[in-house]
């Protein structure tokens, strides 16, 4: 047998172990294993002389063996249900209609439903958060100069939806390749196109709303004075104590906005208070993971720079203050949202 | 409508019964799956597709009607003998009687000498 032969016994045997896919592995790797020693008995022992294809022809098509052992086996296909559509519906966009819930609502269906093995259903478990973790991680290693908050969170909705969709479109998959075996299911396949259709429509929109829905409601009073590492910045003057005061916030982090200097969330926020006449330029400053309180002169407004979360490239801490404080606070820099140093007139923003 | 029966008729009869063919094959002696196959073929029409017939063998060894064992061949690699089990003896003579039964029943209305 030379290597061409042997290239079309390796290719039917091949043919035939996909054909075999459903069937038990055990006893398709058995039959595999005995039609190939057929095959080299039939081309080997006495009374040989056939060429290869000859051969073949006569140990007859895989797809005709396979249907043999379906049925000699009782392997039956898993009938396609509403459940399975529920599944895929449910992973590809119930994380957005219903938060995580809508998602892991699919997930215990997944597990249910007896359409897929339990590797098909690891895959489809792990697909979504995994894209939302590798999201995060490409975000929190590639140090973009754009605000990293904003940056994360519509990467995570990003990955998610993407996440989502694979899964489900990775099941519908499977999950034709076994119904494809039936002669039973038809009717029932025919709801998996529209089906299919039905949750890329609502991907999209579910994508849409995810990126149209993110306007950030600020509370009355507070202005847009302009942007900060791409985060839009908001300031609200009032009178506190009898003292003028700004208060800022920032829009683009988790979920809402921080405000007025204290910790919100992951987030916090230098203020200015007191003695502030204007919005006159935002500082941004790098800061090391611990907090800083840095004390200017008495009378002069006090800057309190808090840290951004450990590891995080970029601080988020900024603070508000006149052009004359600048002296007394010389360690501090405006920096752009590339982190280069740019003149305090600039850094005005709006 | 008769024709098409038919058809599907002989094809069933065939196929239902060739597992106990093969049992009866081993009756005797054990077999690998080529000698089996090429002895089946010495009847037309038993067998369609040498490869159909090792979904059958691999069922008879699931359900344990036959046992397997590994033996040196002369040419070869090893060749996977097929033992009749006592579960698959059983299996076979009590569809010999069966059958016996079966085929008078069915010669006493359509076989020759019936009117």
């Amino acid at each position: 047998m030379d290597a061409q032969d042997q290239r079309m016994v390796d290719r039917y045997l091949k043919d035939l172990r996909r054909e075999l896919r459903d069937v038990p592995k055990g006893q398709a790797e058995e039959m595999i294993a005995e039609v190939r020693a057929h095959i080299s008995e039939s081309l080997a022992g006495e009374g040989a002389g056939d060429d290869v294809r000859t051969v073949l022809d006569r140990v007859g098509d895989p797809a005709t063996i396979a249907a043999e052992a379906r049925e000699r086996l009782d392997v039956h296909p898993v009938p396609v249900g509403g459940l399975e559509v529920a599944v895929l519906v449910l992973l590809a966009i119930g994380g957005f209609v219903i938060p995580v819930f809508g998602w892991v609502a699919g997930v215990v269906l997944l597990w249910i439903s007896e359409a897929w093995s339990s590797r098909e259903k690891v895959i489809g478990t792990i697909i979504g958060p995994a894209s939302i973790f590798l999201a995060l991680m490409l975000f929190l290693f590639a140090r973009t100069g754009i605000g990293l908050a904003e940056l994360s969170i519509l990467g995570a909705v990003l990955a998610f939806a993407a996440g989502g969709a694979i899964s489900a479109l990775y099941l519908g998959l499977r999950m034709r390749k076994r119904a494809g075996h039936s002669d039973e299911t038809p009717v029932r396949r025919r709801w998996l196109i529209p089906s299919i259709v039905l949750v890329a429509l609502l991907v999209v929109g579910g994508i849409a709303w995810a990126l149209s829905g993110r306007s950030v409601d600020v509370p009355a009073g507070y202005q847009k004075v302009g942007t900060v590492g791409g985060q839009t910045l908001w300031a609200m003057r009032s009178t506190h104590a009898g003292q003028p005061r700004v208060s800022l916030m920032t829009t683009g982090s988790m979920g809402g906005m921080c405000n007025g200097g204290g910790p919100y969330g992951d987030y916090r926020l230098a203020i200015c208070d007191g003695g502030v006449p204007d919005v006159g330029y935002i500082i941004v400053v790098p800061v090391t993971p611990q907090a800083h309180t840095v004390d200017t002169k008495s009378g002069n407004p006090s800057f309190t720079i808090l840290a951004a979360p450990r590891g995080w490239p970029y601080s988020f801490a900024m603070a508000v203050g006149d052009q004359q404080d600048l002296p007394t606070l010389g360690r501090l820099e405006v920096l752009d949202s590339k982190g280069q140093s740019i003149p305090p007139a600039k850094a005005a923003g709006a | 409508m008769v024709a098409a029966k038919k058809d599907r008729l002989i094809p069933q009869m065939r196929r239902g019964t060739l597992e106990y063919c093969v049992l009866a094959l081993l009756r005797r002696e054990e077999r690998y799956g080529f000698d089996i196959v090429k002895e089946l073929e010495q009847v037309e029409g038993m067998v369609t597709g040498e490869g159909t017939l090792y979904p059958l063998l691999a069922r008879l060894r699931r359900d344990g009607l036959v046992v397997t064992t590994w033996r040196e061949s002369p040419t070869g690699p090893p060749r996977r003998y097929y033992k009749l089990s006592a579960a698959g003896t059983r299996a076979l003579d009590e569809f010999v009687v069966e059958w016996g039964r079966f085929r008078d029943a069915v010669d006493r209305f359509v076989g020759e000498g019936s009117a």
